[in-house]
């Protein structure tokens, strides 16, 4: 399984990738969205993304739209992760198509459990 | 020995394991550390113990009661989480639901009882799944009931407040959305949701205490940590308690057979059981 996390903190990355490890997954990641449609386009397959919300040069709704808008790439699931907590953020994002939300801060247990509600990690 | 190792073997531990299996039927889990288990840590402040061998010989010292019972209550294993397996939630939303509500819809009532439901996220995800379950149904009479041993655990469960930890254990979004609001940095069940669930404080090996009857039961992870003949005591009145032809759901890994009264059935990816024999010594006429 592969994993694209793309998140402007390379802290935040860094940590997500130990964890995505840890439950078998290959790991490639990006800081904005549009960084994360480029290594969408590379031949090796990406079968979860997990994408913050706030970003610079393209944020996470804005990446969400893209994705969704390319017939070869909109069936990867998308889990928005990101630390606006709030109801209002989570069914914003369902709207806007992702499938899953985990909210900050994030554990091994806390995403291993949000992976496998996406059929992953069982 | 101060708290911050647990010795195996140590006569605080053996105190505290007999202590566990008597009152509370479980069987201790020896190899636990006491300083990473923050309910222990919480129960020596609360006692105002600073030691567990203080604990031990003020509980020692002291006739059994109150004491002893928040001693025990704090030892139960209470880990759990929302839709939690999803291989079981997928069996009981596919499978057991549609069935019961197929079997019930003469009398229109449903029962389901998730038994040693921790600070009540099994509860909750089975209100959440029968709800949706009747959504195109309707005069409907449905329950859940979430019954523990742990008086802590009932009263977190019956206020319906998760922290977003909690939150972000299992629970789908769709759902959260569906059914949770946030106030300050909490989420509350939402109060239909409440009005289908009910708690009480249940110790499943006490002999004086009735089950309720049910036509779905949960029992997860609890069987394993008592001994036999335990096992074998409440394994009997479950059977009495659940309905003709309900059904019993374990925990992974965890199995009743023949020898317990129940015939396993597979289902989906998991197997679950149902009382062997119903009225008049025939096999229930029964399939999923």
């Amino acid at each position: 399984m592969r994993a694209l996390v793309l998140d402007d903190e390379e802290d935040v990355r860094r940590l997500l990738a130990l964890m995505l490890t840890r439950l078998e997954f290959e790991v490639c990641e990006g800081g904005h969205g549009q960084e994360g449609l480029d290594l969408l386009r590379a031949p090796t397959p990406v079968d979860v993304i997990l994408l913050d919300w706030r970003m610079p040069m393209m944020d996470g709704p804005a990446f969400l739209k893209a994705l969704l808008a390319d017939r070869a790439l909109c069936d990867i699931p998308v889990m928005m992760l990101t630390g606006l907590n709030d109801k209002e953020n989570v069914a914003e994002a369902l709207r806007l198509g992702a499938k899953e939300y985990l909210m900050k801060p994030i554990t091994q247990r806390t995403l291993r459990e949000k992976l496998s509600i996406l059929g992953f990690c069982r | 020995m101060g708290p911050t190792a647990w010795e195996t073997g140590s006569e605080q531990v053996t105190y505290l394991g007999e202590m566990t299996r008597r009152i509370g039927g479980f069987e201790l889990e020896k190899e636990r550390a006491l300083l990473s288990d923050p309910r222990v840590m919480d129960l020596l402040f609360r006692e105002k113990a600073g030691t567990i061998e203080e604990l031990v010989a003020r509980l020692r010292q002291t006739p059994e009661g109150p004491l002893h019972y928040n001693v025990v209550e704090s030892l139960a294993v209470s880990d759990t989480s929302f839709f939690r397996d999803n291989g079981v939630f997928e069996t009981v939303e596919k499978d057991l639901l549609p069935c019961m509500i197929d079997n019930r819809s003469h009398n229109r009532k449903l029962t389901l009882w998730s038994a040693g439901c921790s600070t009540g996220q099994e509860a909750y995800s089975l209100a959440i799944a029968t709800k949706e379950a009747l959504e195109l149904e309707t005069g409907w009479t449905w329950k859940v009931i979430g019954t523990d041993l742990c008086s802590k655990n009932i009263r977190t469960a019956e206020s319906g407040v998760y922290s977003q930890f909690d939150i972000n254990c299992g629970l789908p979004a769709s759902r959260l959305v569906a059914y949770f609001d946030k106030r300050k940095d909490h989420w509350y069940v939402d109060e239909f949701l409440k009005k289908h669930v009910s708690f009480q404080k249940l110790n499943l090996v006490d002999s004086n205490v009735a089950f309720p009857k049910a036509d779905i039961v949960l029992l997860r992870n609890v069987l394993k940590y008592f001994n036999p003949a335990r096992r074998s005591a409440v394994l009997a009145k479950m059977r009495q308690s659940l309905m003709p032809d309900g059904f019993l759901v374990m925990g992974e890994n965890e199995s009743v057979g023949k020898e317990d009264g129940f015939e396993p059935i597979q289902s989906g990816k998991i197997t679950v059981f149902r009382p062997l024999i119903i009225e008049n010594n025939k096999p229930a006429d029964f399939s999923i």
